[in-house]
């Protein structure tokens, strides 16, 4: 059980850090597969926890806080485009350790990269809000200001995509 | 390809991205109105072991190969007095100890609180169990139905973090009874978590919303160094005790101690800890055993009367029964029962049969309000069999 008796700011901080804590990596892995670079992904996923840092009380009070807070996720990844995200890549230091073999998972990484990559922009978002954050076709609609009939169409043709990849069934094969 | 294979291939795909730390402090820091950056570290503090508390993993990945320093990884299992740890494909849920199991291929007791898993195993079961006089957890696997995340309106489900896996958690709803149900249900409550990249499916119902809500917060991904207890119940003897070795267990029985012989043909009834206890590696387990061949006569069985006595009724010449004749407690609600023949050697023992009941007092700190298992040995040690007792009370005479 939750203690009691601490002031209203501290709470507020604790709870935004325990969020934060607990959907940073879920954000983070978002943001690549709604098209962002791993490295970009992390800065997306800052700006997003960072809006609603700012709009907290609103974020707490919201039916869905996840359905929210993906919603400000998706807009910070259409600024980004919008800004042509141009900032720095770092180069990763030369390692020199033994990698264990991670053939499959670098196919199936391309493999489902690919698909979604062929999507388009539009369907590919529905079908990450959908699949990956587990958001409801409502919640879908409401977080890309569109209709429910549009989100269905477009995860519906996303779907039908996806199940003529052969790429994609024989990932799927591997996993299975 | 359906909507799992789709969040599958999603997950498999977003699993790849590394992990890093979430720059919480580098947020606040970058926000109007901030605190100082002394408090921060307090709070901070205390949502990292938060974080910990509720899934470890999710917010550092303990495989992840850069400078950082090593995520802290919590290595410990509570166990608060009164409840215990059960499992199933490696997240845990803490339950009353008074809580009885049900294991695969049995249907829990009615009113009786039951750890129950795999239910749907056993098509013979209620389908859902709802019993507005008891509570109970359901460990399922994904191809089971999540009765409870059908009922729930979209609202009322969300995603969670359940050490480091994405989980969809079901908030509390009222069940409907199932058709024909013999039960008034109105007023019983459920809740879900489901964790699909493990396969695992854990419900709870109950009369008491708290006891619901209660289950569901203690669930935690397994720790290293803790695994549950297989469920071998039916499985052969002889591959049991692999099982068990394999996943760094010791299994024990009477067949594995050294001077004692077991019949060909024994299938596994029942381990102590049972099914689905959350053990540390390098834990006992005993393996119970019993006749499960066609020709293995009349089984025995055991009774725990409202008195609190065990009655074990066993097969035997008529003119030579066979009786208990001494109890002995070997474990928590386990208790070894030696048998002997009544004849005297001057009396012939006919080949007919006939049952005989012994009336034997439970030993001292068994409870009689809860199953024994009962071990039948004979007078020089060997295992002949072994039953569950259950109290009379529960209306099953297994």
């Amino acid at each position: 059980m939750r203690g009691e008796g601490e002031s209203v700011s501290e709470t507020r901080d604790d709870e935004f850090a325990q969020y934060a804590s607990m959907r940073w990596m879920a954000l983070v892995r978002g943001a690549v597969l709604l098209g962002c670079a791993p490295s970009d992904a992390e800065d997306i996923a800052q700006t997003a926890l960072l809006r609603c840092y700012r709009a907290w009380d609103k974020v707490a009070q919201a039916r869905d806080r996840d359905a929210y807070v993906y919603t400000v996720l998706v807009n910070c990844r259409r600024d980004a485009l919008r800004r042509h995200w141009t900032r720095e890549t770092p180069t990763a230091d030369v390692s020199d350790r033994t990698e264990p073999d991670r053939t499959g998972e670098v196919e199936l990484v391309d493999a489902v990269d690919r698909a979604l990559a062929q999507l388009g922009d539009d369907a590919r978002t529905a079908l990450v809000l959908r699949y990956y954050a587990h958001l409801t076709d409502e919640q879908v609609a409401d977080a890309l200001g569109i209709p429910l009939g549009t989100v269905k169409s477009r995860i519906s043709r996303a779907l039908d995509r996806l199940s003529t990849d052969p790429t994609l069934t024989d990932a799927l094969r591997g996993i299975s | 390809m359906n909507d799992r294979d789709v969040t599958a291939l999603l997950e498999r795909r977003a699993a790849a991205v590394p992990s890093s730390r979430p720059p919480i402090d580098a947020i606040i820091d970058a926000a109007p109105g901030g605190r100082p950056h002394g408090h921060r570290t307090a709070f901070l503090a205390a949502a990292a072991v938060l974080a910990l508390v509720i899934g470890a993993g999710v917010v550092w990945d303990s495989s992840r190969d850069d400078a950082s320093p090593p995520p802290p990884t919590d290595t410990t299992l509570p166990v608060h007095d009164g409840y215990r740890w059960f499992a199933m494909n490696g997240i845990a849920v803490e339950v009353p100890a008074s809580w009885t199991t049900a294991s695969v291929g049995s249907c829990p007791p009615e009113s009786v609180d039951a750890v129950v898993f795999d239910q749907e195993a056993n098509a013979v079961c209620q389908d859902p169990r709802i019993d507005p006089q008891a509570s109970s957890v359901h460990f399922e696997s994904l191809d089971s139905r999540n009765f409870i995340a059908e009922m729930a309106r979209p609202s009322q489900q969300h995603t969670i973090s359940i050490g480091g896996h994405r989980a969809l958690a079901t908030d509390l709803v009222e069940l409907n009874c199932p058709p024909r149900s013999p039960v008034d249900c109105e007023s019983v409550s459920g809740a879900s978590v489901e964790v699909s990249e493990l396969d695992v499916v854990i419900w709870v119902e109950s009369p008491n919303p708290s006891t619901v809500e209660d289950v569901l917060a203690s669930a935690r991904a397994l720790p290293d160094g803790y695994v549950a207890v297989p469920d071998l119940t039916g499985a052969a003897h002889s591959s049991a005790g692999r099982t068990v070795l394999e996943l760094g267990l010791k299994p024990e029985s009477l067949c594995s101690d050294g001077g004692q012989v077991c019949d060909l043909g024994l299938t596994i009834a029942q381990t102590d800890p049972l099914a689905g206890s959350v053990v540390p590696i390098g834990s006992v387990v005993a393996l119970l055993a019993v006749h499960t061949t066609p020709n293995a006569g009349f089984p025995p069985s055991a009774l725990i009367q409202t008195d609190g006595r065990l009655e074990v009724a066993i097969a035997g010449s008529s003119t030579c029964p066979l009786r208990a004749t001494r109890i002995a407690s070997v474990g928590e609600q386990h208790v070894r029962v030696r048998i002997g023949g009544s004849g005297g050697s001057d009396t012939p023992c006919t080949a007919d049969v006939k049952t005989y009941t012994s009336r034997i007092a439970l030993p001292a700190g068994v409870r009689h309000d809860e199953p024994v298992i009962v071990e039948l040995v004979t007078g020089s040690g060997y295992l002949r069999d072994a039953v569950l007792a259950y109290p009379q009370r529960l209306g099953n005479e297994g």
